[in-house]
C-alpha cells in the first residue's frame, strides 16, 4: 500500500468517483425508474479532473460499468479544474465543467444528469421512515456499496485509516443483511484492500457480520445505532475473526468525515 | 437479555471495555455475574460456570479467598478512605520491594493503566526524552498513548510511540539506531499475549539482547507485568525470564479482586518518580492494601506459580487429547499456567467460538480470543471436570460437521 496520502478535497473527489460513481450500476439493476432513464442507450462518460485521477462510466445493457483504460467511443468527456470542483457538482452545485462531445448526442448527457438527480435521491431521501420497504433496501443497498467501494479509498489515501489498516489482520469479510439478498465484501492481504458487492465467490469469509434487517444496517452504517449495544442484543451478530471486522468498520465509519450523504 | 436491555438505553455498548458480550460470545456467553466462590462463579440466570477466565487474571487465589475477605472485612470496620493513608500502605511498599529484589521504591493505584501511563512519564522525566518503544499489538492500557481503541485519538497521542514485533531484536535495534538519543523507555509484557492472537514466549537470549541495548543505549526497561505479574515467578515474570527491569508495574493478581496495582522502580529513579504528579480519588483505600498485603503471603504460602504451571499443564494436555479423540488439534502457546487454545489449523476462530459456545453450555467458561487464567483455587478435580466438559463439546462439535 504505498500510494500517496490524499487532501480531504482530494479523498472525497476519489470517494465521488471509484464508490459513488459505481453506485449507479445498483440504482440501473433495481430500481426501474434508472432502468426508464437510462432505457436501451449505449455511451461513455469519461470524467477527468486537472493533474489527478479519471474513471470511465460505460452505459451499456442496462449497465453502468467503470472502466478505466477503455478508450472513449460514443462518449461524453468532462474536465473538472479541481477535485473540489467535481465535489460540488456530485454534492449538486450549479458545476459547469468542461464537456467534449466524442459524438455530439446531448440526449445522454441528460440522462447522465438524471440518473445521478435519482441517485441522489435514494442516497438522500428527506424521510426514509415513510418510504416502501424497496425504497429502503436500495438505500442500503446503495450506502453499503459506497462504503465498501470507499473503504479501498480511505485506506490507500487516508492517514489514520492507512495506520489502521496496517494493524488489521488479513482476511476477508462479509457484511450481509439477514433474508435479504445485500451483502458485501472486503479483503484484505497485507497490501491490497478488494471489495465487491453480495456474497465473494472465490472464498470463505474469515468474519461474517450481518444485520437483523435493512433498517438496522442502514442505522450502523449511518452511526445512528450504538454498535455494542447492538451485538449484545443480537440486532447484529459477528462470528470470526473480529478484529478484521473492527479494523474495516473503523475505516467505514470514516467515510462521513468525508462524504455527508 | 432484559437486563442488557435496560443497560443498552442507560450505558453506552450496554456493557463496555472487555467485559462487552461484543468482546466474547454474544450468543452464548452469561452477561452479568452475580456471585463466585473457589474457582466457580454463577450468572444472574443462577447458571453456574467453572471458570478459566478468573475476572481476567484479577483472582489469584480463588474468589472469595477466606484469609483475604477475612483482612479486608477487618480493615472495613476501621474504614478505607481517610484524608490520609493508612499504616497499611509503607508495609505493602516494604513487602513488595523485599519481595522484587530489583525494586528499591514502590507506588499504588488501582489499574494497570494507572501504572504504566505513570511509568512511561517517570521514563521520561528522568530520560528527559520523548520516544517509547513499545511491541507491536501488546496491551498496556487505556490510556490515549497505548489504548487499541481509536475513538477520541489524535496523532500526536501516539507520534512518540514506536512499535516493532514481538522478539525482532532487528527491528529493535533499528528503532533504537534510527532515535539514538531520543528513546526514554522501552515498555515490554514478560511474554506477548495478543487477543485473537497465540501468545509468543521470549525467544533464548532476547531479554538479555534487549538488556543489554537497553542499558548501554540508556533507555529504561519498564516491565509490564500487569497480567503475568505473581502468575509465572512471585518475584516478578522478570525472574522468571532472566532479566531486571527498571521499572515494573503490576495488577490483576496482586489484590485477588480488591483492585490495587502497583509499580516498583530502581533507585535512581526514586526522584524523577516524585516530580510526576500521582494521586486519585481511591488510590490510598486501606481495604485493597490490607487485601493485598494477605494476597502476597497466600500466593507464597499456596506456591502459586508451580502449582498454576501444574493444573495448566494438566489442563492442557486433557484438552489436547479430548480433542484429538474426536479428530481435531489443537494449538496451545504461552505457558501452562495462562496458556492460549486454538484449532491449529483454524486462523479465522469460527470452530474455536463454537467449541468455547458448547463449552459454556456444559458449565465451563473457556474464552476463544483471549488467554486463560486459573487460580489457586483450582483443583486436579475441578480439572479432571474441565476436560470431560471440553470431551462432550468436541464431541457435539464433531457432530455438527
Amino acid at each position: 500500500m504505498s500510494a500517496q496520502l490524499k487532501s480531504h478535497s482530494e479523498i472525497l473527489c476519489r470517494l465521488h468517483l471509484y464508490a459513488v460513481l459505481p453506485a449507479l450500476d445498483d440504482l440501473l439493476k433495481n430500481t426501474t425508474e434508472a432502468k426508464k432513464i437510462l432505457g436501451g442507450r449505449t455511451f461513455s462518460i469519461s470524467i477527468s479532473i486537472h493533474n489527478g485521477a479519471k474513471v470511465i462510466l460505460s452505459f451499456k445493457d442496462g449497465r453502468c460499468l467503470i472502466d478505466e483504460t477503455r478508450p472513449l467511443d460514443d462518449g461524453i468527456h468532462f474536465f473538472f479544474r479541481s477535485p473540489d470542483h467535481l465535489n460540488r457538482l456530485m454534492q449538486g452545485s450549479l458545476v459547469l465543467p468542461g464537456v467534449e462531445f466524442t459524438t455530439f448526442r446531448p440526449g445522454n448527457l441528460i440522462v447522465f444528469l438524471r440518473l445521478l438527480n435519482l441517485l441522489r435521491k435514494y442516497l438522500r431521501p428527506r424521510d426514509l421512515t415513510t418510504r416502501d420497504a424497496q425504497f429502503r433496501a436500495n438505500h442500503v443497498r446503495l450506502l453499503l456499496g459506497i462504503a465498501f467501494f470507499g473503504l479501498r479509498q480511505l485506506a490507500e489515501h487516508e492517514e489514520a485509516s492507512r495506520r489502521r489498516i496496517q494493524e488489521t489482520p488479513h482476511g476477508l469479510a462479509l457484511f450481509s443483511i439477514e433474508n435479504e439478498n445485500l451483502a458485501a465484501w472486503a479483503s484484505w492481504d497485507g497490501v491490497n484492500i478488494l471489495a465487491g458487492k453480495g456474497e465473494p465467490e472465490h472464498k470463505s469469509p474469515d468474519v461474517i457480520v450481518t444485520f437483523k434487517d435493512a433498517a438496522i444496517a442502514y442505522q450502523a452504517l449511518n452511526e445512528k445505532l450504538d454498535p455494542m449495544a447492538s451485538i449484545g442484543l443480537h440486532l447484529i451478530q459477528t462470528r470470526g475473526l473480529l478484529p478484521l471486522a473492527d479494523g474495516l468498520s473503523f475505516i467505514i465509519e470514516r467515510i462521513p468525515r468525508f462524504l455527508t450523504l | 437479555m432484559e437486563l442488557f436491555r435496560r443497560a443498552s438505553k442507560v450505558i453506552p455498548g450496554g456493557i463496555y471495555g472487555h467485559a462487552s458480550p461484543a468482546a466474547g460470545l454474544p450468543n452464548a456467553f452469561p452477561y452479568y455475574a452475580e456471585r463466585a466462590k473457589g474457582c466457580k462463579y454463577w450468572d444472574v440466570d443462577g447458571r453456574e460456570y467453572l471458570d478459566f477466565m478468573c475476572g481476567y487474571g484479577t483472582i489469584s487465589l480463588g474468589y472469595g479467598h477466606p484469609a483475604v475477605e477475612e483482612a479486608a472485612a477487618k480493615q472495613r470496620e476501621k474504614g478505607s478512605i481517610f484524608n490520609h493513608p493508612s499504616a497499611l500502605m509503607p508495609e505493602l511498599a516494604e513487602t513488595l520491594t523485599e519481595l522484587i529484589e530489583f525494586a528499591d521504591w514502590a507506588v499504588f493505584g488501582k489499574n494497570g493503566s494507572d501504572m504504566t501511563t505513570w511509568a512511561v512519564q517517570v521514563a521520561r522525566e528522568f530520560t528527559g526524552r520523548k520516544k517509547i518503544l513499545k511491541i507491536q499489538g501488546a496491551y498496556h492500557g487505556v490510556d490515549p498513548w497505548c489504548t487499541p481503541g481509536s475513538g477520541g485519538i489524535i496523532e500526536e497521542d501516539v507520534a512518540h510511540i514506536h512499535p516493532f514485533p514481538w522478539n525482532d531484536l532487528e527491528a529493535f535495534q533499528t528503532l533504537v539506531a534510527r532515535y539514538r538519543g531520543e528513546v526514554a523507555a522501552l515498555i515490554i509484557t514478560p511474554f506477548h499475549h495478543p487477543s485473537f492472537g497465540d501468545s509468543e514466549m521470549p525467544e533464548e537470549d532476547f531479554f538479555q539482547q534487549i538488556e543489554k541495548v537497553c542499558r548501554k543505549e540508556e533507555i529504561l526497561l519498564i516491565l509490564d507485568d500487569i497480567r503475568a505479574g505473581f502468575r509465572l515467578a512471585l518475584e516478578g515474570s522478570h525472574t522468571y525470564f532472566g532479566f531486571e527491569p527498571d521499572i515494573a508495574c503490576y495488577c490483576k493478581a496482586l489484590g485477588n479482586g480488591y483492585n490495587i496495582s502497583a509499580t516498583l522502580g530502581r533507585e535512581y529513579l526514586r526522584v524523577s518518580a516524585t516530580k510526576v504528579f500521582l494521586t486519585g480519588s481511591y488510590w490510598n483505600d486501606a481495604v485493597s492494601m490490607a487485601a493485598s498485603l494477605i494476597c502476597l503471603r497466600e500466593m507464597q504460602s499456596a506456591k502459586l506459580p508451580s502449582h498454576l504451571e501444574k493444573l495448566g499443564r494438566k489442563l492442557i494436555k486433557g484438552i489436547g487429547n479430548e480433542a484429538l479423540g474426536h479428530g481435531f488439534k489443537m494449538r496451545f502457546s504461552g505457558p501452562p499456567a495462562m496458556p492460549f487454545m486454538r484449532f491449529a489449523d483454524e486462523k479465522n476462530f469460527f470452530q474455536l467460538q463454537r467449541f468455547c459456545a458448547l463449552a459454556a453450555t456444559e458449565g465451563v467458561f473457556l474464552h476463544p480470543h483471549h488467554n486463560w487464567f486459573l487460580s489457586a483455587a483450582h483443583t486436579a478435580i475441578d480439572i479432571d471436570h474441565a476436560i470431560e466438559a471440553a470431551s462432550r463439546a468436541f464431541a457435539l462439535l464433531a457432530k455438527e460437521q
